[in-house]
């Protein structure tokens, strides 16, 4: 969640400092919403790696497209549209992992855990019995929400579990405040009725 | 209200979204109706369930770092690509601007005044006779830069040196020179390596 005190320039002011070549805008930029980046990428492909990768894909292509930022106080709302197009691209053309040193970025237990079963969600457990069951029911979950439709399941992602602004959602899919509430209302009743099992 | 109304309104009522006026309804509904209880907490356990799937453990100071040296490498990229093409592509645009250069300064040289112009032809009466006139002037004639030594006058040749009607105007006749300065010293374009030649 970014964290933007009263003294903080806001995302406008840092956004059109970056425009106009300021690096250091930029990286307070980058600081501000790498979490949120890598949170929606992540949820979006179930797999840290490559949403590290999708992540850092899309602060440069974010940079290199400043220019093209109509709005600079949207540009949190255009940085995850990067960010979810990218994802989105990324699992339709199953992209080899590139060989960057991305471990670097993980701690231990991400780093083992990507190599050992691919399912990140809920295996944060210290009792085996309870992180199997955590890990199971995270493939459940992961699977359910790959079954939703993209706008669907992006609504769910930066809405109930990232608790982005509405706005801003609206924004990043392209479309009106009530059409996000819409798809958040139906991709949340696809998945009661998926996971009714495990509820 | 449908059931899908009811849902929605309920769904709405949990994440907070539900406008006041709204709010109020569904809030005392919920307080008897079991069915809207129900899809309330169907709404909150989805909710818990979602926020509960844990983000990977990020160093968010390497990746910072790490996104930074990508955006460095992606500028010195730039640079490179620019720089290629200033290399591969000015010196073609400035032997295309050269040779748009010479082409005026040839247009240039052979238009412009004080170099050889041709007059309109015309005919002129001679006495009796009628005679086809050309004249052509120039190219200047260079200045020597020293004093005249000597001059030396040639006479008129051909029709001119026998007609005494014709001679008078022979020196308007470009057939050879009217007369033949010598001087002392360098004309002013004459190089130096190889003079006295």
């Amino acid at each position: 969640m970014k964290v933007v005190t009263a003294s903080s320039p806001t995302d406008g002011e840092l956004a059109g400092r970056a425009i106009n070549s300021d690096r250091a805008a930029f990286g307070e930029l980058v600081r501000r919403y790498q979490r949120q980046a890598v949170a929606v990428s992540y949820r979006l492909l179930g797999n840290s790696h490559d949403a590290l990768e999708v992540t850092q894909d899309a602060f440069l292509k974010a940079y290199s497209s400043l220019a093209t930022l109509q709005k600079p106080e949207a540009f949190g709302g255009w940085l995850m549209r990067i960010v979810s197009n990218l994802s989105l691209n990324f699992r339709r053309s199953r992209r080899t992992r590139s060989q960057l040193p991305l471990d670097d970025f993980l701690g231990p237990a991400d780093a083992q855990a990507e190599g050992a079963s691919g399912s990140e969600w809920m295996a944060a457990s210290g009792d085996p019995v309870r992180r199997l069951e955590g890990q199971e029911l995270g493939k459940k979950l992961q699977e359910a929400m790959k079954a939703l439709p993209e706008k669907q399941r992006m609504a769910i992602v930066m809405f109930t579990i990232e608790e982005m602004p509405q706005k801003q959602i609206a924004e990043t899919l392209g479309c009106s405040v009530e059409a996000v509430k819409w798809h958040v209302f139906q991709g949340r009743k696809k998945l009661k009725e998926m996971l009714k099992d495990v509820m | 209200m449908t059931r899908e109304e009811l849902e929605f309104s309920i769904s709405r009522y949990v994440d907070g979204t539900l406008p006041d006026g709204d709010r109020a309804t569904v809030g005392s509904r919920l307080i008897d109706d079991p069915e809207a209880q129900a899809l309330a907490a169907e709404d909150r356990a989805l909710t818990n369930l979602l926020r509960s799937s844990p983000l990977p453990n990020v160093r968010w100071d390497r990746l910072a770092e790490s996104i930074s040296q990508a955006i460095d490498q992606h500028l010195e990229d730039q640079i490179a690509r620019a720089s290629w093409w200033m290399r591969h592509r000015i010196p073609a645009g400035l032997a295309v601007a050269a040779s748009a250069l010479l082409a005026i300064g040839i247009v240039i040289r052979v238009l412009a005044p004080g170099r050889s112009h041709v007059a309109q032809p015309g005919i002129k009466s001679l006495g009796t006779q009628t005679v086809a006139m050309l004249t052509v002037e120039g190219p200047h004639a260079d200045t020597a830069a020293g004093p005249e030594v000597t001059q030396i006058s040639i006479g008129a040749g051909g029709s001119y040196a026998t007609d005494s009607a014709l001679a008078p105007y022979a020196d308007e006749i470009d057939t050879r020179p009217a007369r033949i300065v010598i001087a002392s010293g360098l004309t002013p374009n004459q190089p130096r390596a190889g003079f006295p030649y």
